[in-house]
């Protein structure tokens, strides 16, 4: 392995990362592979709920990545967030395509291990110093617990409406109600 | 319908992110953001704002193949003899199912990335590529040593090149097969010679990635049953180049 070129890359920032891979630097690509590929792996798995489909999922994300990398603009927002959304979208979008008929078979232990996990989000937020993870927080924290816990239900387990009317027991136009209710406090509490 | 007003606009822009918009919607969404800068910056500001939640999920470690595979299919055209390296280690800082460190990868992952270079395959690269589908096949208990490479076309034309040596078959004959679900199980792509380097056939179903690629080792004249009887010789999962 070439050293130097490891070491260079190993202190950039992840925007500079993704401008190299927009230069087709493929050491800069595998200098996020070994930053982030552990954790955008484990967003796939908890979103879909199936290894394999995770590990597929994440090779594609990279290779949009690279394909993609110019389309990342720096005064949008965050590189990180950026990064991630692209396995996010994927998963999601996979979600959709298997009518989430395997995932979903047994409702009672994804609601429950949902639930569990919900708890253990907001622990580690709670962990995290980031200035951005404190702000979300503190956010989260102001709305009632049932919203609170859709609102993470969704971003993290993937949870569609439906599934959300059916953890919480109440109609669907119910959980739209108060989902919107949650994100438009959300809004307004973070700016 | 994207909302007009800037408030509904914004939640619209939360709802994509969430992942709480339907199939159409989304797909709508994404469109939008395409034309529409201020409803870009919306999306990307709720991603930002949400992004902290992503940080808390357990980290999973990746497996041995998957950088080799990524490799393989950004490596860069005009790029020298001189392979990628591997990761040299891939940590897993949270989460208590996968907090170990991976292992260093093998230097066959360097070699699967210069093989497909030398023979000028160059799964991806700036030009735009006519191939909807890239497999690249190894055996199952050597995924360093690429031994074919599938192409699947647009219109779900298939070539299977190999790349190594002839596989040796005793007698018996190469299987070509593919899985797209499993609930329907493998169907066969035909018999390919062992000292065949190209083989083309047509794929039956939709192109997505995913879908698996193998060759089998089957008695002379092929499978008997229709499925898979003998061992793996060589295994891959498409992915898009789209």
């Amino acid at each position: 392995m070439d050293q130097t070129r490891d070491t260079s890359h190993s202190t950039q920032t992840l925007a500079a990362l993704i401008a190299g891979c927009a230069r087709r630097d493929q050491a800069a690509l595998q200098a996020i592979y070994e930053r982030y590929a552990s954790l955008m792996l484990g967003i796939a798995r908890r979103l879909t709920g199936r290894a394999e489909q995770a590990r597929d999922i994440v090779q594609e994300a990279f290779i949009d990545l690279w394909r993609n990398a110019e389309a990342f603009d720096p005064a949008l927002g965050s590189a990180e967030a950026w990064l991630l959304s692209l396995v996010r979208y994927r998963a999601l979008n996979q979600n959709r395509a298997n009518g989430r008929a395997l995932r979903l078979a047994n409702a009672v232990e994804v609601e429950s291990g949902a639930a569990a996990g919900t708890t253990a989000a907001l622990d580690r937020l709670g962990d995290d110093r980031l200035a951005d993870a404190i702000a979300l927080r503190d956010c989260l924290d102001r709305l009632a617990e049932d919203r609170r816990a859709m609102v993470v239900q969704a971003y993290l387990d993937g949870h569609t409406h439906d599934d959300l009317a059916r953890a919480f027991a109440r109609p669907l136009g119910t959980v739209k109600t108060q989902i919107r209710a949650a994100l438009r406090a959300l809004q307004e509490c973070l700016g | 319908m994207i909302p007009a007003s800037p408030e509904d606009r914004r939640l619209h822009a939360a709802l994509y992110v969430l992942g709480l918009l339907d199939e159409t919607e989304t797909a709508e969404a994404r469109r939008h953001a395409e034309s529409d800068a201020g409803f870009a910056a919306e999306i990307a500001g709720w991603q930002a704002r949400l992004a902290p939640l992503a940080r808390t999920v357990d980290h999973e470690a990746p497996p041995d193949d998957l950088w080799p595979a990524i490799a393989a299919a950004t490596r860069p055209a005009d790029a020298g003899a001189d392979p990628a390296a591997p990761p040299a280690a891939v940590t897993a800082p949270r989460g208590g199912r996968s907090r170990r460190a991976f292992a260093i990868l093998s230097l066959a992952a360097s070699l699967l990335v210069g093989v497909l270079a030398g023979l000028g395959i160059a799964v991806l690269t700036d030009a735009p590529e006519p191939e909807a589908l890239v497999a690249v096949l190894v055996p199952p208990d050597q995924p360093g040593q690429p031994g074919y490479i599938v192409r699947v076309d647009a219109e779900r034309n298939v070539v299977l090149q190999r790349l190594g040596d002839a596989p040796a078959t005793d007698g018996g004959a190469i299987e070509f097969w593919t899985l797209a679900d499993p609930a329907l199980g493998p169907s066969s792509l035909g018999l390919v010679e062992a000292s065949a380097q190209r083989y083309e056939a047509v794929l039956e179903g939709d192109a997505a990635p995913g879908r698996l690629f193998e060759l089998t080792l089957e008695p002379a004249g092929g499978s008997p049953t229709g499925r898979p009887t003998g061992p793996v010789l060589y295994i891959g999962r498409a992915v898009s180049v789209d």
